[in-house]
């Protein structure tokens, strides 16, 4: 056997685990969800569909009554029940599709939503407490029923919802701003902070490791964190403006849609909620784009700036002309990294804003879909509507930048 | 040009001073309790402070300007605070001069020193351009670490600040971080016990241990699973010859492109079809499926760097290859298993999404979402903030002790949020 195909058998091995993973959890969910997407489907759907069956014994009239009921949204088909009946009882089907030699045996055929039926055998033999102890009073039901995600027929309908619900466009548009702006906040305070941090100084090391603190801490311990410092009533930052005098009336940074600033002449109205939902995604992922600029500046050969400084270089030129190239080398991985990572993050403006006072974005209305009003085909519309428009923006990203590459 | 070093000399100390008077002042009303009139009698003392302070930056730079330019720098800082200081005085209250004073030492030495390191070492004799962008330079430097420092340290030292408050406390002045009240009619071990009431409150109230077993269990089975799955694969990748390799190399990253929100409400349907669903076991499966494909492509970057000669040595010596990767190759990575392993603790100790949607049972309950759960309820912010307080030592501490591990991890792999 050649070294080769001893390789590729290998490989084959060690990468089946990680691909399979991979393949079921991510790549399969996506396909579903395309699938899902053309299909008007509820949480209430994944149940899977099955009859009930309630037995009673009426000892009166002698009789064992079973109650069949399809409580599913959807018609199941073959339903089919069927009991052990034990020694000392013998029952006796009083209605057609049934059969109790020995044990039951009831061939209920199709059940449409909400539908139900009845049975009844008459007691030959056995008392009632017997019965009700035996397996007869808890049935096997089986049913040939197609699961809704297979049966329901394709449709349109979840798209016309999605797109004609309030507020569509505007929420298209908060969301893209929301990455551009979320990621241009993150690249610039990271390259400040990286320009800080470049060199060696005292305490360097322990700095570095404050400076993680915004992006390690668990996104909900830092949202509740500036929810109570920005709080309206008893909030700190609130208490302290408003003791300095900079503001009379507190501020409620993540309720309040718009805020107008300015005098008589000309207010100009600032959209603050999302202003704020904006700095905090550059507070919460500066250090990564700190770390990621800073491995670059410190990968400059240092012996470029010093002889740069011999030759009469001043501290603006050595930047401009040696650090920025290194930077701006780097500076579109890292925004297209944070853009795409901020377009498709949820938890942020969840756990802030809930989407509210005009900081709705596509990802927290897909939760609202799927979880709150347990619409999954809305949710999976919208999704795949999400994914679509970051793909296309991305395209247009490629598109302009090869074109700028070519001029 | 001494004009024109007179006049950065000037506005760069008097911004620096008011800056840090200003400064001081806001830590000061912090720290203090309510907000009064301020006693006249500390406006000397600061102008005394402040001329203190200017008399060592001229020591520093004497030698090499010229004295009346020195004068006209000093007088018009002076002038410049008086003049914007003058109207309304930065310190408010006071209610514990001494604590004033101390702050008031505190922040000026910062202050002072941060000027003196300012012009340090530099030769103004003949002030040129050089001279005035260094001294701009180091000017921003000094704002920058300020402003980045504090919107860093504001919120952590709020949040253990607020974590030592109760209710009452912090409703009575929200301004007072110093959660001094403890300690008022009270021995020093009363007073500690009753400071660190909340953190008890969350143990013994709230289930808030059965959080934190569950997040250490699922944080420590991803990072187990991840290695495991992942290691073999990114050897693979960086070493093995087959179809397909770059292919495999290119699709790793593109992975990134599907947002976890789409990917989660399919999820949600297979995984309570296969029973998955509120089970560790099924949160542990996504949380390997999303840090898998960066845990294979740190470790590629790093077994590529690995001389392939020692492996060749070992293979000649008899060694097959799972004893090479073994013997040799894992050895070598420890660094890398490490920080792959780190980056994927973090992800899987804060996840929140997942672990909102997929979780019922509040027995199963990671610490993310056993805070939301908190969160809902009427819980009192002491024991929210104490809680958050809690859920971030591990990853920060974690941080702090494998250092020389992380910095390379996390730009690398960089999180998926």
């Amino acid at each position: 056997m050649s070294l080769h195909s001893k390789d590729a058998r290998m490989s084959f091995l060690m990468l089946t685990p990680p691909v399979l993973i991979v393949f079921m959890i991510v790549l399969f969910p996506i396909l579903m969800n395309v699938w899902v997407a053309f299909k008007d489907i509820g949480l209430a759907d994944l149940q899977p569909p099955n009859a009930s069956v309630r037995v009673r014994v009426d000892s009166e009239e002698e009789i064992v009554r079973f109650e069949v009921t399809n409580r599913s949204r959807n018609p199941i088909d073959d339903v089919f029940i069927e009991a052990e009946v034990p020694d000392g009882i013998v029952l006796e089907p009083a209605t057609g599709e049934c059969d109790a030699d020995g044990r039951i045996e009831c061939q209920v055929g199709a059940l449409d939503s909400r539908d139900e039926t009845e049975f009844t055998f008459t007691i030959v033999e056995g008392d009632e407490t017997d019965i009700l102890r035996s397996d007869v009073s808890d049935p096997n039901v089986t049913t040939e029923a197609r699961h809704p995600i297979m049966a329901k027929p394709f449709t349109l309908r979840n798209f016309q919802r999605v797109i004609g619900d309030t507020g569509f466009a505007l929420m298209v548009l908060v969301t893209i701003s929301y990455a551009f702006l979320g990621t241009a906040a993150t690249v610039i305070l990271g390259l400040v902070t990286a320009l800080l941090m470049a060199g060696h100084f005292r305490g360097r090391g322990i700095l570095r490791g404050l400076l993680l603190f915004p992006y390690v801490a668990p996104i909900i311990a830092v949202t509740l964190t500036w929810s109570f410092l920005l709080d309206p009533s008893g909030g700190t930052v609130n208490a302290i403006l408003q003791a300095y005098g900079v503001i009379e009336m507190p501020i409620s940074f993540f309720t309040q849609r718009i805020v107008e600033i300015g005098g008589e002449s000309l207010t100009i109205p600032i959209p603050l909620a999302f202003v704020s939902v904006v700095l905090f995604e550059g507070w919460r992922y500066f250090p990564f784009a700190f770390l990621f600029f800073l491995s670059r500046i410190s990968a400059i050969n240092n012996e470029l700036p010093e002889a740069a400084k011999i030759d009469g270089a001043g501290p603006f030129q050595i930047f401009w002309y040696i650090t920025r190239p290194e930077i701006v080398g780097v500076m579109g991985t890292l925004f297209l990294l944070r853009f795409i990572w901020t377009f498709n993050n949820f938890d942020n403006i969840f756990l802030l804003t809930g989407g509210a006072a005009g900081t709705m974005t596509i990802p927290v209305r897909v939760y609202d879909y799927g979880f709150a009003r347990g619409q999954l085909g809305m949710a999976a519309a919208l999704g795949l509507i999400l994914f679509v428009v970051l793909v296309g923006l991305l395209l247009t990203y490629f598109g302009l930048s090869r074109r700028s590459a070519d001029s | 040009m001494s004009l024109l070093a007179t006049i950065v000399v000037a506005v760069s100390g008097f911004l620096l001073s008011f800056g840090t008077i200003t400064l001081s002042s806001i830590g000061y009303t912090l720290l203090s309790a309510g907000v009064a009139e301020l006693p006249l009698y500390l406006v000397p003392i600061k102008t005394i402070a402040l001329l203190f302070a200017l008399r060592l930056l001229h020591t520093d730079w004497g030698r090499s300007i010229s004295k009346p330019t020195v004068l006209f720098g000093i007088s018009l800082s002076i002038a410049l605070i008086l003049f914007v200081a003058g109207g309304t005085h930065p310190f408010q209250g006071s209610n514990h001069p001494g604590v004033e004073l101390v702050v008031l030492a505190i922040a000026s030495g910062a202050g002072f020193s941060a000027l003196r390191w300012m012009f340090n070492d530099l030769r103004l004799a003949g002030f040129e351009r050089y001279h005035i962008e260094i001294l701009v330079l180091r000017f921003l430097r000094i704002i920058g670490f300020t402003f980045i420092i504090s919107a860093v340290l504001l919120p952590l030292g709020f949040a253990i600040s607020a974590s030592l408050m109760t209710r009452v406390v912090s409703s009575q002045d929200p301004t007072n971080l110093l959660p001094l009240w403890s300690f008022v009619d009270a021995d020093f071990w009363t007073g500690l016990g009753r400071l660190f009431s909340g953190y008890a409150a969350v143990f013994t109230r709230y289930s808030f241990v059965t959080f934190l077993v569950n997040s250490l269990g699922v944080a420590t089975s991803t990072v187990l699973g991840t290695l495991v799955a992942g290691t073999p694969a990114a050897y693979a990748v960086a070493r093995l010859f087959f179809r397909g390799r770059d292919v495999m190399q290119s699709s790793i990253i593109v992975i990134y492109l599907f947002p976890a929100i789409v990917i989660a409400i399919p999820l949600y349907t297979i995984f309570s079809m296969l029973g998955l669903r509120n089970t560790h076991l099924g949160l542990v499966i996504v949380y390997m499926a999303q840090t898998i494909p960066v845990a294979i492509y740190m470790l590629k970057n790093y077994f590529v760097t690995i001389p392939w000669s020692l492996e060749e040595a070992a293979m000649i010596d008899g060694c097959t290859r799972g004893g090479v990767i073994w013997r040799v190759t894992l050895p070598l990575s420890i660094p890398a298993l490490i920080s792959v392993g780190l980056y994927v603790f973090m992800i899987a100790w804060s996840e929140f999404m997942f672990a909102l949607m997929f979780l019922d049972s509040p027995d199963l309950f990671t610490v993310s979402r056993g805070m939301a759960l908190l969160d809902d309820q009427d819980v009192p912010r002491q024991f929210l903030m104490a809680g958050s307080v809690i859920v971030t030592i591990p990853v920060l501490s974690l941080f702090f002790l494998l250092d020389r591990f992380f910095q390379s991890g996390l730009t690398v792999g960089g999180e998926k949020g």
